[in-house]
């Protein structure tokens, strides 16, 4: 290998250290699984890799990374065939008071969002957790800005209204309106 | 009492479990793809070879019956008619454009992008020379690093981060000029022992995948027939007979397409693992990215250029004509290249 590419793979590996625990993390968030949201993450690495070279020049490594590792988890959900459920659909199957009598907050969360469409569940994800905004989120996933403010606003009514048959405290945005923009 | 959906996404990764990111696999998975989209493994180049397209016959007419089939599985359909628009900014990155009428920007002849982004540009001192300089451009700054000397060059061949490969022009035996990025240096091979004469390895017969240069010749007393040769972009000795016979005199990188009885284009892996079927009229395979199969349609209605995206399975239209300059333009890694508006554009789809 010449001093070029060594000199690459010592920058993408650099990267891709700084950068693996926060794109697990979203991962996790979108798939509800640690071990699938690594898989997630490694494909998406792979594609950061192959675009490696034209990446360090134009910039922009992680906004790819974070693009690269929610289509993985997109490409692999369309994927998976119908009989395959979510690995937290055990959670799903309990009733909601079964819910809100053995499961915590963050547990419910999961749970709720483990119910809602993939893109929908990708809007809250890149919205709230990753403090997209809602152009940057359409850009991640190649969708309107409208398509955004739709799915998220939807999303969000889904949340709440699971969180109150779950008999839980109110969810809500603190320091937003009452809108998803 | 209120729970913030915010808060409680950061508590939900907080306590994350340990886990170690195997960066060594991940590159080496890196490598793998980048070698097996730029041709992969000498027998999936064979497979490729031989690209063979179906003529028409008693056709019903793009879409209206059942989308082609293939052993082995159901193949994805898509139709042209149905595409959707891609849009800048969220499905790819304009990288630049140019008028199409002469293929040129600022009075360089665009050559093709390389798979680190950059273009590659041919500057003759004045009109008529037969020699030119060639220039990388880094589309985001507009800064040009000429390559050293001036050179009769054919046409450009590969354009990896490693090295550029031209077809040489002027030379009295099939070769090609090789300019090793690294050391900045030029080097010439002949491939004399090819049984050929530069009048028979014209334009479109030579290609260059997994590090070799591919050439078809014509096999004799055989009609749209011919012989696939292999050889070394190093050492000039290295001169294969791959004993195979092929349907087509160009190579298409990694997959191998066939025109179905209705128009439409199925393709497949070298393998005959069904990738996608593009109903349309006319449709022709154009390229493959990293992650597309890149067809165009020539002329009608439908005329354009579109991409059949293998992740999301989606096919994008992305643009409105389909420009003859395009289709001596080489791209590499994740840019296509299409013609609209009267401007040629390169672009990088977007993952």
């Amino acid at each position: 290998m010449d001093r070029d590419a060594l000199d690459r793979d010592a920058e993408f590996s650099e990267f891709a250290a700084a950068s693996h625990r926060r794109l697990r993390s979203t991962a996790y968030l979108l798939c509800g699984d640690w071990e699938r949201a690594a898989d997630h993450v490694q494909e998406g690495l792979i594609r950061v890799y192959v675009a490696w070279p034209r990446l360090t020049r134009r910039g922009g490594e992680l906004a790819y990374a974070r693009r690269a590792v929610v289509s993985a988890f997109l490409d692999a959900s369309r994927k998976r065939s119908s009989t395959e459920r979510p690995a937290d659909l055990d959670d799903q199957r309990r009733s909601d008071e079964d819910v809100a009598a053995r499961v915590s907050d963050r547990a419910a969360l999961m749970a709720a969002l483990a119910r809602l469409p993939e893109r929908q569940r990708a809007c809250v994800v890149l919205r709230y957790f990753e403090d997209l905004d809602v152009r940057e989120t359409a850009v991640v996933l190649r969708c309107s800005e409208g398509t955004v403010k739709s799915q998220t606003s939807r999303a969000l009514t889904s949340l709440r209204s699971m969180f109150e048959s779950a008999s839980r405290d109110e969810l809500a945005v603190i320091g937003e309106g009452n809108l998803p923009w | 009492m209120v729970t913030d959906l915010k808060q409680l996404l950061h508590d939900n990764v907080a306590d994350a479990p340990s886990d170690h990111v195997d960066l060594t696999a991940v590159m080496a998975a890196g490598r793998r793809r980048v070698r097996r989209r730029r041709g992969g493994a000498t027998a999936a180049v064979l497979a490729v070879a031989a690209v063979t397209v179906v003529a028409a016959v008693g056709g019903t007419g793009p879409g209206s019956g059942p989308g082609p089939s293939a052993p082995g599985g159901t193949v994805p359909v898509v139709s042209v008619g149905e595409a959707r628009p891609a849009v800048e900014g969220r499905d790819y990155e304009l990288v630049t454009s140019y008028p199409a009428r002469d293929g040129s920007t600022r009075g360089r002849s665009v050559a093709g992008v390389s798979a680190d982004g950059l273009l590659v540009v041919l500057d003759a001192p004045r009109p008529g020379s037969s020699s030119s300089r060639v220039g990388l451009v880094d589309p985001s700054t507009d800064r040009t690093s000429w390559l050293p000397g001036m050179h009769r060059l054919g046409r450009l061949l590969a354009a990896d981060t490693d090295r550029l490969v031209f077809q040489a022009a002027g030379v009295d035996a099939p070769a090609v000029d090789v300019f090793d990025r690294a050391a900045r240096s030029w080097s010439q091979v002949r491939w004399t022992s090819l049984p050929a004469s530069v009048a028979t390895v014209g334009y479109g017969e030579v290609w260059v995948e997994a590090g070799r240069a591919w050439i078809t010749l014509p096999h004799a007393g055989r009609w749209q027939r011919f012989d696939l040769w292999s050889a070394s972009l190093t050492n000039p000795g290295d001169v294969r007979d791959e004993r195979r016979i092929v349907d087509d005199a160009s190579g298409a990188a990694g997959v191998v397409a066939t025109r179905q009885p209705d128009g439409a284009l199925l393709v497949e892996t070298p393998d005959g693992d069904p990738v996608v079927a593009v109903e349309g009229s006319d449709v022709e395979l154009a390229d493959v990215t990293d992650d597309a199969i890149v067809v165009r349609v020539p002329a009608g209605d439908d005329a354009g250029t579109y991409a059949y995206e293998t992740g999301s399975g989606e096919l994008l239209r992305l643009g409105g004509t389909a420009t003859a300059g395009t289709s001596t333009l080489l791209t590499s890694g994740d840019y296509v290249a299409w013609g609209a508006s009267g401007r040629e554009l390169i672009a990088r789809l977007l993952p």
